[in-house]
């Protein structure tokens, strides 16, 4: 009997193991998710140097050319690195005490190497004084390169038609 | 949804009024805004099929005007004629106050409806 208590322990253990420790695609996706919204928020006190390092290191989550498309604005064009860390830096300009966070994420697998998110991306910060919160819906896709999930484009949802 | 519920107010959302119907004109909806739980309060204003405009402010809907007891406030909006598609409604909130460009107001799919508001 204990034997048995104890082989079963060792499996659960081992299975817990599995499954809470050691990375796997989703958790990368997730983490990597986690770290855009850190490098894309800013507090209103961050430094220049900092500021730079967060963009910079924001556009490294990216392949080299990745679409954005903005459907309620009908913008779509084509960002290198460069161009993702100059827009970040614009953001951080124009909302310089704004938190983001990624919320209600869903990740799917339609082939190896390829990965599908649907996630509501939350904006809660201050512009000229007035406090503000936003949200958007936020569709996005990423490739697995070199062993790195990076992002590979994103869609801002727009729902109502006018 | 100003002034027909305030900002800052509860709301509850009943799940279950379109089980056995289709929303109706003037039904006050809960919408999903973003993801599971981002919600937009409405007012629709259209079923498929409806043509929808404004003129000077002013609500046409099939060609007729509208008298809307429940907006207070209007702004000279202008939108040019549209027909709500199949599976879809036309949504805007009663505070119209506010510049058009900044009211979240459109068609949208039914099934993005979650429900009804009680009360």
């Amino acid at each position: 009997m204990n034997r048995k208590v104890l082989a079963l322990c060792s499996i659960l253990l081992t299975a817990a193991i599995f499954f809470f420790l050691l990375p796997g695609d989703e958790k990368e996706i997730r983490h990597n998710l986690a770290l855009l919204a850190k490098y894309s928020s800013s507090a209103g006190d961050e430094g220049t140097l900092l500021t730079l390092n967060k963009a910079r290191s924001a556009a490294r989550l990216c392949t080299e050319s990745t679409p954005i498309a903005i459907e309620s604005l009908h913008l779509k064009q084509q960002l290198s690195r460069k161009d993702i860390s100059d827009h970040i830096l614009m953001l951080k300009k124009m909302l310089p005490d704004t938190r983001f966070t990624f919320n209600d994420i869903q990740i799917d697998f339609p082939e190896a190497n390829k990965a599908l998110l649907n996630t509501t991306l939350s904006l809660d910060g201050t512009t000229k004084q007035q406090r503000f919160t936003d949200a958007y819906e936020l569709r996005s896709t990423l490739v697995k390169i070199d062993g790195e999930w990076l992002f590979s484009s994103f869609t801002v949802v727009e729902f109502m038609e006018r | 949804m100003d002034p027909t519920y305030k900002n800052g107010s509860f709301a509850l959302c009943w799940r279950l009024q379109y089980l056995f119907s289709e929303p109706k004109r003037g039904d006050i909806v809960t919408v999903r805004f973003a993801g599971r739980n981002v919600m937009l309060l409405k007012r629709i204003l259209g079923v498929p099929g409806d043509t929808i405009a404004f003129r000077a402010g002013q609500l046409y809907r099939n060609g007729q005007k509208l008298d809307e007891a429940y907006v207070v406030h209007h702004s000279p909006w202008e939108l040019p004629e549209r027909t709500v598609k199949p599976g879809h409604v036309y949504l805007i909130g009663d505070n119209r106050g506010t510049v058009m460009k900044r009211h979240k107001f459109g068609q949208v799919e039914t099934s993005r409806v979650i429900g009804g508001v009680i009360p």
